[in-house]
């Protein structure tokens, strides 16, 4: 080793020594000073320092410290594009994409790569209830129309972390509607080839949560509408684009966000129909499972108007009041349903003429008798 | 309580040594072992029969080392193999019943090193390397010496000794010791951490994933992890030793790039090599050097390294390319192609990498002949995943690139240094240690922020093979 100069090695080890220092004492004035909050439930690794172990209270502070676990979150995130989260994974222009739905059994990524779609057996099942269903309403003279909105990453597939590679052919959804072509059921939509020719248009959904935000839902309507018999256009009128107005705000992350810690890191880029909006409906009876709206001055029933009494079935609330403004201010009674069962209270109340049952490509399997 | 724990660093350290360093001079090795004793129970807290079991250890150590010496050589003879044989069944019974059986009791920590520091002991003060210490105290302080207690490296009584008889505080060693336990700090806990949580992912998806590149991934990440985390353990150790004033002993060799299996395994950064040489080799082949011997030195070297990394007969098994590695240099005359063509020796290291990644990656499976099903799965085709895939499913596959990077880039630095200091003026180096010494204060800060917080139970408590991922 050669000789250095002592003033380097007097630096050198004042600087060590300042580092430890101010480590110490930020811990120790945090300790003393300790406050509930600023603990996280558990460390980075899910673990918790049991209070029997030594220096239990100390190393709390060091390792379980809320302010320190959410600078190394939103670091890992900014920097290397990781999220601490086996349930999501950080994708492109700040979208978050779920990884796995517990409730539904469904694995985003797995759909993904195209190693998830049904088999032919489970297929069938499906393409049988269908018909069930679709038979079932026509009995009580109502037709039945399935809309099968794709999650965000099928949409926004460019947006998927690049070591996934393209979109696969074979998503469930994909081979789903092919089978369904196929055996010559076509009472459902695919929503996946509008929303992604809409895309140019602004941003269609949440980019912390795999759901549609107000112009994601928008265009729904509009591809739901352009669907109805040219008897029915002719005597309504479809909300025209360019007379809506729909603004974007920045909120903080949804739930997605929320699960990978990174609320506050990852904001939610909202798009919402602006307050200026004429709500030209009222609603005439709202319980806990379902809310009907009638079209202003007053209700005329279908048989004059030719506007058809529709009942929708969603599996959330979230969706219903997405899309309450377009589908209420066109058609004269619309009934919204916040689950998708067959209730004959519900359809007694609605007497509908066309049942649309709303589902998320990730809620598929709901299909499934 | 290892030396990344937070504690150790920021508490105890900070506190500690400055009181040893401010005693008289006659009190410093004294004091070394009272530290030592109180940082190993704090290691050892939550474990009480480990902590007896060492005890009663150190206790018998003592005592027969103290004891009147025996006037006949026989009995000095029985004594030491007695207290071998005692130290080596204590440290085999306790990995055997770590590794078999679920009881309560768990393996203490730094048995392994309690036990080879007796075995020291016993040798040099049977050849008279070392004299008893004043203080059965030192003896303990040495037993226990904190620094080396958990991962090493293995420090010879004789050694020991002689560098703590003048414990204090000297510029240049202080300079250096903070510059390796930096260096050993970002190792352990910005690399080796990192790959371990990478072999842990990799494992955790095989059952769907597995594919040769995963397993190519997955020997890599094995090997690199041993490497940081015994090289940097090292380089904690004699970090802390500098600071203390104590030069510990330095191995040169590079496992990186070592032209044969047996290098690497040996693990020079630890030792042990040069101890079971020093211990086994050369007392068993002896003035005559025979052929057969040294074939059974080879033999047992390898038996004791295998089963001191792990107590799992089939290990000997998966490590024997290495074994037979060893014998192929030591019996043809590879030796002297190694030697007289430098060459010979890079194109043996990828073969080398590859025969210790595999036994590397069997030592951190939960049970080691998992390794076989591991590698025919990874020939079975299942799904269509692209191969960048490997990259979602490692947590830190872009931070890992990115290290890659770096790692290449900084790898010919050792060398480069050294070659500087020698050639270059007295300014130009200062000015090198000076980028050098930034640069390592700024991984070190950033270590201490960014990486500590996610690996609390990796910094705090030993490392166990089989265990962790």
């Amino acid at each position: 080793m050669r000789k250095m100069n002592s003033t380097y090695h007097l630096i050198v080890s004042t600087v060590f020594i300042g580092v430890l220092l101010t480590f110490s004492i930020f811990y120790l004035t945090n300790m003393l000073t300790e406050q509930k909050n600023g603990i996280a439930p558990t460390c980075y690794d899910g673990s918790v320092i049991e209070s029997s172990e030594p220096f239990s209270h100390l190393r709390r502070n060091i390792y379980q410290q809320q302010s320190s676990l959410d600078l190394v979150q939103e670091y890992q995130y900014r920097v290397f594009g990781v999220v601490n989260s086996n349930l999501v994974v950080a994708g492109k222009n700040d979208f978050l994409f779920e990884i796995v739905d517990t409730e539904h059994q469904y694995n985003y990524i797995e759909d993904y790569i195209g190693n998830y779609a049904f088999t032919e057996e489970e297929m069938s099942l499906i393409l049988h209830r269908l018909e069930q269903t679709k038979l079932s309403y026509a009995e009580r003279n109502a037709e039945y129309l399935l809309v099968i909105i794709p999650n965000s990453q099928t949409v926004y597939s460019e947006c998927m972390p690049s070591f996934l590679g393209d979109i696969n052919e074979n998503t469930r959804l994909n081979v789903m509607s092919n089978y369904l072509i196929e055996h010559d059921f076509h009472d459902f939509i695919d929503l996946t080839v509008d929303l992604r020719a809409a895309k140019d248009d602004g941003l269609l959904y949440n980019n912390t949560e795999n759901s549609l935000n107000s112009l994601g839902s928008y265009y729904t309507y509009k591809a739901v509408y352009q669907r109805f018999s040219p008897n029915v256009l002719e005597n309504t009128k479809l909300l025209e684009r360019q007379n809506l107005h729909f603004y974007q705000h920045i909120m903080a992350g949804k739930r997605v966000a929320r699960e990978a810690g990174l609320a506050d890191v990852v904001e939610n880029h909202t798009v919402s129909l602006s307050n200026r909006t004429k709500l030209n409906y009222r609603f005439t009876r709202s319980t806990a499972n379902f809310s009907s709206t009638f079209m202003l001055p007053y209700y005329t029933p279908s048989e004059i108007s030719d506007s058809p009494e529709l009942l929708l079935q969603f599996s959330n609330t979230w969706e219903q009041l997405q899309i309450e403004p377009f589908f209420s201010n066109t058609f004269s009674k619309v009934t919204y349903q916040t689950d998708l069962s067959d209730d004959p209270v519900i359809f007694n109340v609605a007497k509908p003429k066309v049942v649309i049952q709303f589902i998320y490509e990730n809620e598929l399997s709901q299909l499934l008798p | 309580m290892q030396l990344t724990s937070a504690v150790f660093l920021f508490f105890i350290l900070p506190l500690s040594l400055p009181l040893v360093l401010l005693l008289p001079k006659r009190y410093r090795r004294l004091a070394l072992s009272l530290l030592s004793i109180l940082i190993y129970v704090l290691a050892n807290s939550g474990n009480p029969w480990g902590i007896l079991q060492i005890g009663a250890l150190v206790c018998l150590t003592v005592t027969l080392a103290y004891l009147p010496t025996p006037h006949s050589v026989g009995s000095a003879k029985f004594r030491s193999a007695l207290l071998v044989a005692v130290a080596l069944s204590s440290f085999i019974g306790a990995r055997v019943v770590d590794e078999y059986f679920n009881t309560p009791y768990s393996y203490p920590v730094g048995l392994l090193f309690v036990t080879l520091g007796i075995i020291s002991y016993v040798f040099d003060y049977a050849r008279g390397d070392v004299i008893r210490p004043r203080n059965p105290l030192e003896l303990v302080g040495y037993l226990l010496f904190f620094p080396t207690l958990t991962v090493g490296p293995i420090v010879r009584s004789k050694h020991y000794f002689d560098r703590t008889e003048d414990i204090g505080i000297r510029p240049a060693l202080l300079t250096e010791g903070l510059r390796s336990y930096m260096l050993g700090y970002i190792k352990r806990v910005a690399i080796a951490a990192v790959l371990m949580r990478a072999i842990q992912d990799l494992l955790d998806y095989n059952h769907a994933i597995f594919s040769p590149t995963i397993l190519i991934a997955l020997l890599l990440c094995a090997f690199l992890f041993f490497y940081f985390f015994i090289s940097g353990s090292a380089d904690l150790a004699r970090g802390v030793c500098g600071m203390c004033g104590i030069a510990l002993p330095r191995d040169r060799s590079n496992a990186l790039s070592a032209p044969t299996p047996d290098h690497m395994l040996y693990g020079t950064v630890l030792s042990l090599r040069s101890f079971l040489l020093d211990y086994v080799k050369h007392p068993l082949c002896g003035k005559k050097n025979s052929k057969k011997r040294r074939a059974l030195s080879l033999l047992l070297i390898y038996c004791i390294t295998v089963l001191v990394l792990r107590v799992r007969a089939e290990l000997l098994l998966i490590g024997l390319p290495i074994l037979l590695f060893s014998l192929l240099v030591e019996f043809t005359p590879v030796r002297g192609l190694l030697t007289a063509k430098r060459r010979w020796r890079w194109l043996l290291s990828p073969l080398s990498l590859l025969i210790c990644s595999l036994f590397a990656l069997s030592l951190l499976l939960p049970a080691p002949l998992d390794l076989f099903p591991l590698i025919a799965s990874a020939f079975t085709v299942r799904g269509n995943y692209p191969p960048t895939y490997i990259l979602g499913v490692v947590q830190d596959a872009n931070y890992l690139l990115f290290l890659m990077i770096l790692l290449a880039v900084f790898l010919p630095w050792g060398y480069l240094r050294r070659f500087a200091l020698r050639k270059v003026s007295d300014r130009t180096a200062l000015l090198l240690s000076i980028v050098e010494i930034s640069l390592l204060f700024a991984g070190f800060i950033l270590t201490l922020i960014y990486f500590l917080p996610q690996f609390p139970s990796y910094v705090e408590y030993a490392f166990h093979a089989g265990g962790a991922p």
